[in-house]
C-alpha cells in the first residue's frame, strides 16, 4: 500500500528534508509532530498526522500534513524507513527521498549561492527534468532534455535534500 | 546530428572579423568532458607547451596551429569550466584572458582574436549556457560541436544551420577524437565572426534563451532510451563493498604498474648518467669544475630524471581512467572515506598524484573548489609516500630485515600506511582548529563511460612530465649544486693514517712490478690498501666539511632519536630532497656513491659510528630513520610549490613545522619503543 505522503504549500518550510530517515516521532508540547532520524536528533516539525498501516510483511508509516494539531502517542517507533515507499505523482518533496528511475521537475534549491550556481551552471536549473539513476550517497541523476537524457551528476545526498522538486510521471 | 559537410563554417551573413592580426590569437573554451583538450591536441599534437598565468596558480596549454598560408595561429586551451559567472578560480581565469586582463606565459594580456567554445552534441542545452556568455563579450567567436559520432550512434539530432543563424556565429561540427570535421574548425577559426546574437543580462535570462534556442533546432533523439547499464555500472562502482573492491584492484594495477614497468627505464636513466658522468670525467681533468659537472650537475640533474617514467607512466594512467570516466566514481567513492578527515572526494586525485611526487599532486588540486578543503589536501598531500621515498625505504627495510622479503614488504607497505594515516589524521586536525568549517558537498558531473583515449594520455604524460622536470629539475639541480658545495668544501689534506696506506699501496705496486711470480696478489693488496686509505679520507673530509661541521653542531638535536653524526649530515643533506639520503649515507660512511654496488650497500649495514664501535643503522636507529623518513618535510621543492598554490608562505612554514614536528615525536616513540622491546 503507497503511502500517503502530502505536505501543505502554505507552510513556511514545506520541504521535509530528513523525513525519509526518520525512524522515531512524538508530539511537542505545542502538539507539533516531531520526526527523528535517532532519539536524540530532531529533523523535522510540522503539523501532521500520522496513520499507521499494517501490511502482509511489516508496518508502514504513513505521514498526513495538515495544519491542525493532532494528538498522538508519544514516542511510537516507525518499524518500516520511509526511504522504501514510493511517492505519488504531483507531489513536492526533497530529490534525495525519490526512488531510483522516477522522474521529476526541479522546483528550486534551499542551497547556498555557489553550490547552486554551480548546479545551475552543469544544467539542474529549476523546470529541469531530472531521472533519478541511482539514490543515497551519492545521488546520481541524470538531466534529460528534450533529446532524451543528457548529463548525468552525482550529488552529495546533503546536497540532494536540498533541491526541491516535484514527482513527474 | 547532420554530416559536417553539411554544414557552412562561413555563411555569407555573417560579418567578418573586425582585425586580422599577424599572429592571431585562438582561446578554447568549454565544459569538461567535451573533448576540448583532444581538440586542442588533434589541432596542435606536440607543438605546444603549458604556460603559468604570472601571479596565479592556473596554467594552460598554448600550441600553434601551423596554416598552410599565413601566419600560424596561437591556440590557448584554457581550464574546463561550466560557467564563468562561478567563483571557481578557473571560471575567474577564463572571464580575465577574454576580457584581456591575463595571458598564459610571456605573452601579452590582450582580448583574443578569436574564442572557440567546444560543446557536446549529446549535451547542447547544457553546453550552450557557457556558449551564451561567451557571445556576450561580442569576440570573434566559433562554436565547434564535438563528438558528432557518438551522437549518430545515439540518434541525436539538431539542426546546425539554424543553430548557426541564432547564434550568429560559425557552428562547426566535428569528431575530435576521429578527425571528421577538424579542417573546417581550422578553417573556421581564420574566418570567425563578432556573433551577431546574445542573450540578454543575468542568468535567468541566460537559460530562457537557451530554452528558446534549443527549442528552435529541434534538438531530438530517433529512440529515447533509459541507460540502465550505465546505472548499473555506477551502482557497482560507487558500492561501498563492490566499488571499494574495484577501487582496491584498480589502485593496485596502477601501483603495481608505476613501480614494475617504471623500473627498466629508470635503471636506464641511471646507468645512463652514470655513463655521462664517467664519461666527463675521463675526458677533464680532475679538478673542481669536473668534480662540479660529475658530481653536482649530472648527478643532480640524475637525481631527478630518475624519477620521470614513474610520473609519465602515473599520469598516462590516470588520463587513461579520466577518460573512461572511471575517476569520477572513485572521487565519489574516495568521498565517503575522506569526508570523516575533513577532505572531499575532489581529493582523490590529487592524493593519488602525491604518491608519485608531491609536486603535481598539489598542483592538482587547483580543481578543488573550495578554499578550506583545498588548503587541507594541500597539507596533508606531502604526508603521501612518494617516489623519492622508495630508496630510502628500500635501505632502510632491508637493513631491518635482511633475510626476509616478506618482512621487508611488509614493512614497506606500512610505511604507505602511515603516511596515508599521517595525512589524513593532520587533515583532520587541521578542519579542527585552523580551517574550521564543514567539507564542502561533492557536485560532480559523471562522465558517460567512454573507450580512453591513448594518444591523448601520451600527450598528458609528455605534458606532465616535461612541466616535473622543468619545475622541480631545476630546483633540485641547484640544490644538488649547493650541496655538492657544502659537502665538498673546504678541501682538506687527507689524514695522516691515510696518507700512511697510500704510500703502502704505492710501495706495494712498485714490489708488484718487481716481483713477477706474486704479481697479482700484490697488485690486488694495493688496490684493497688505496680503497681502505680512499675511505678513510672520504670519511675526513666529509667529517671536516661543512656539511660535517654542520652535522656535529646540529647532532645534538637529533641523539634523542638515536642519530649519531653521520647520520645527521645525512638528514641535513637530504633537506632539500629527501632522496639524496642514501648518496649521502654511502659517501658519508663509504666514501663512495655507488648505492646499486651491493658491497657498498654492505658497508652500510657495517658501518661504524665515530666510536669505531657502535653500528650506525642499529635496529632502533633504523626504525627511528625509516619512521622519520615517512612523516618528514624533507623536500624543498614541495615547499616552494606549497607556498605558490597556498597563496602564501606562513602555508609553507606551517607545512614545515608540522611535519617535522610530527616526525621527530614519532621517530622518538618508535626509536625508544623499539630500545623497550630489547630490539
Amino acid at each position: 500500500m503507497p503511502c500517503i505522503f502530502k505536505e501543505p504549500r502554505a507552510q513556511s518550510n514545506p520541504f521535509p528534508q530528513t523525513v525519509s530517515n526518520a525512524k522515531y516521532f512524538n508530539q511537542d508540547s505545542q502538539g507539533y509532530l516531531c520526526l527523528y532520524a535517532s532519539k536524540s536528533l530532531t529533523a523535522w516539525v510540522l503539523p501532521a498526522t500520522i496513520v499507521l498501516i499494517e501490511t502482509e510483511s511489516h508496518l508502514q508509516a504513513c505521514v498526513i500534513f495538515s495544519t491542525e494539531k493532532s494528538a498522538l502517542e508519544d514516542q511510537v517507533p516507525v518499524t518500516q524507513n520511509l526511504e522504501n515507499t514510493q511517492r505519488d505523482e504531483g507531489v513536492l518533496c526533497s530529490l534525495a527521498e525519490l526512488s531510483r528511475g522516477q522522474t521529476c521537475v526541479v522546483q528550486g534549491t534551499d542551497l547556498d549561492a555557489e553550490d547552486e550556481a554551480l548546479l545551475r551552471a552543469m544544467g539542474v536549473r529549476p523546470n529541469c527534468q531530472l531521472r533519478v539513476c541511482q539514490p543515497g550517497q551519492p545521488c546520481i541523476i541524470q538531466v534529460l532534455s528534450a533529446a532524451g537524457p543528457c548529463c548525468r551528476v552525482g550529488l552529495a545526498n546533503k546536497l540532494a535534500k536540498l533541491v526541491k522538486i516535484q514527482i513527474s510521471v | 546530428m547532420a554530416d559536417s559537410e553539411e554544414v557552412d563554417s562561413n555563411p555569407p551573413a555573417l560579418k567578418p572579423s573586425a582585425s586580422v592580426s599577424q599572429d592571431r590569437r585562438v582561446v578554447m573554451l568549454g565544459n569538461p568532458n567535451t573533448g576540448k583538450t583532444t581538440l586542442f591536441n588533434r589541432l596542435c599534437g606536440l607543438r605546444h607547451k603549458t604556460s603559468n598565468f604570472p601571479g596565479t596558480t592556473q596554467d594552460a596549454r598554448v600550441g600553434t596551429l601551423q596554416q598552410d598560408q599565413g601566419s600560424p595561429l596561437l591556440l590557448i586551451d584554457l581550464p574546463g569550466i561550466y560557467s564563468m559567472r562561478l567563483k571557481q578560480a578557473e571560471s575567474v581565469l577564463c572571464l580575465d584572458v577574454l576580457k584581456g586582463r591575463a595571458a598564459p606565459g610571456s605573452h601579452e594580456a590582450v582580448a583574443p582574436d578569436v574564442v572557440c567554445v567546444v560543446t557536446e552534441a549529446t549535451n547542447l542545452p547544457r553546453n550552450l549556457l557557457l556558449v551564451g556568455e561567451v557571445l556576450s563579450q561580442k569576440i570573434p567567436t566559433v562554436v565547434v560541436i564535438n563528438m558528432v559520432d557518438e551522437a549518430r550512434k545515439k540518434g541525436v539530432h539538431a539542426d546546425e544551420v539554424k543553430l548557426q543563424e541564432l547564434l550568429g556565429c560559425s557552428v562547426v561540427v566535428c569528431s575530435a577524437r576521429t578527425g571528421e570535421g577538424v579542417e573546417k574548425v581550422q578553417q573556421a577559426l581564420l574566418n570567425a565572426t563578432i556573433p551577431v546574437n546574445a542573450p540578454a543580462e543575468g542568468v535567468r535570462a541566460l537559460e530562457e534563451w537557451v530554452d528558446e534556442v534549443c527549442e528552435h533546432i529541434n534538438i531530438c533523439m530517433d529512440k529515447v532510451h533509459e541507460d540502465h547499464l550505465t546505472d548499473r555500472v555506477d551502482t557497482a562502482l560507487t558500492h561501498p563493498l563492490f566499488g571499494g573492491l574495484i577501487f582496491l584492484t584498480v589502485m593496485a594495477s596502477v601501483f603495481f604498474m608505476i613501480f614494475k614497468l617504471a623500473s627498466y627505464p629508470m635503471e636506464w636513466i641511471d646507468v645512463s648518467f652514470s655513463l655521462i658522468a664517467q664519461q666527463v670525467r675521463g675526458v677533464m681533468p680532475p679538478g673542481i669544475l669536473s668534480d662540479l659537472l660529475t658530481k653536482g650537475v649530472i648527478s643532480g640533474v640524475g637525481a631527478t630524471a630518475v624519477f620521470l617514467p614513474q610520473i609519465c607512466i602515473l599520469f598516462f594512467l590516470i588520463s587513461l581512467l579520466e577518460d573512461t570516466g572511471y575517476l569520477a566514481r572513485a572521487s565519489f567513492l574516495m568521498d565517503r572515506l575522506l569526508r570523516p578527515f575533513g577532505l572531499s572526494g575532489h581529493a582523490f586525485v590529487p592524493l593519488l598524484s602525491s604518491h608519485a611526487c608531491a609536486l603535481p599532486g598539489i598542483m592538482a588540486t587547483r580543481s578543488i573548489p573550495d578554499r578550506r578543503d583545498r588548503l587541507a589536501t594541500i597539507l596533508s598531500a606531502p604526508f603521501m609516500s612518494c617516489t623519492a621515498r622508495i630508496p630510502v625505504y628500500v635501505l632502510l627495510t632491508v637493513l631491518l630485515f635482511p633475510n626476509s622479503a616478506a618482512l621487508q614488504a611488509l614493512a614497506f607497505a606500512g610505511c604507505y600506511a602511515l603516511g596515508i594515516f599521517a595525512g589524513v589524521f593532520s587533515s583532520l586536525i587541521a578542519r579542527r582548529t585552523i580551517l574550521p568549517g564543514p567539507t564542502r558537498p561533492l557536485a560532480m558531473e559523471l562522465p558517460p563511460y567512454r573507450w580512453p583515449s591513448v594518444r591523448g594520455a601520451f600527450i598528458a604524460a609528455w605534458d606532465r612530465g616535461f612541466v616535473f622536470l622543468r619545475n622541480a629539475g631545476t630546483m633540485i639541480l641547484a640544490v644538488s649544486m649547493v650541496l655538492w658545495w657544502l659537502s665538498s668544501y673546504p678541501m682538506v689534506e687527507p689524514p695522516a693514517e691515510a696518507r700512511t696506506l697510500s704510500a703502502q699501496a704505492e710501495k706495494l705496486i712498485i714490489q708488484a712490478d718487481n716481483d713477477t711470480e706474486n704479481h697479482d696478489e700484490l697488485v690486488l693488496r694495493a688496490e684493497q690498501v688505496q680503497k681502505d686509505a680512499d675511505l678513510i679520507a672520504a670519511k675526513y673530509a666529509a667529517r671536516e666539511s661543512f656539511i660535517g661541521r654542520f652535522g656535529s653542531v646540529a647532532q645534538p638535536i637529533f641523539a634523542p632519536l638515536g642519530f649519531d653524526r653521520q647520520l645527521t649530515v645525512g638528514v641535513l643533506a637530504s633537506f632539500a630532497a629527501r632522496e639524496v639520503f642514501v648518496s649521502t649515507m654511502a659517501i658519508v660512511t663509504t666514501g663512495s656513491e655507488d648505492i646499486d654496488d651491493q658491497g657498498v650497500f654492505q658497508s652500510l649495514r657495517s658501518a661504524k659510528r665515530d666510536d669505531g664501535i657502535t653500528p650506525v643503522f642499529s635496529i632502533p636507529v633504523s626504525w627511528s630513520l625509516l619512521v622519520y623518513y615517512v612523516l618528514a618535510m624533507q623536500c624543498l621543492p614541495t615547499l616552494v610549490v606549497t607556498a605558490k598554490e597556498a597563496g602564501s608562505i606562513k602555508w609553507a612554514g606551517l607545512q614545515l613545522a608540522w611535519m617535522t614536528g610530527l616526525a621527530y615525536v614519532f621517530a622518538l616513540g618508535a626509536y625508544h619503543f623499539a630500545m623497550a622491546m630489547g630490539a
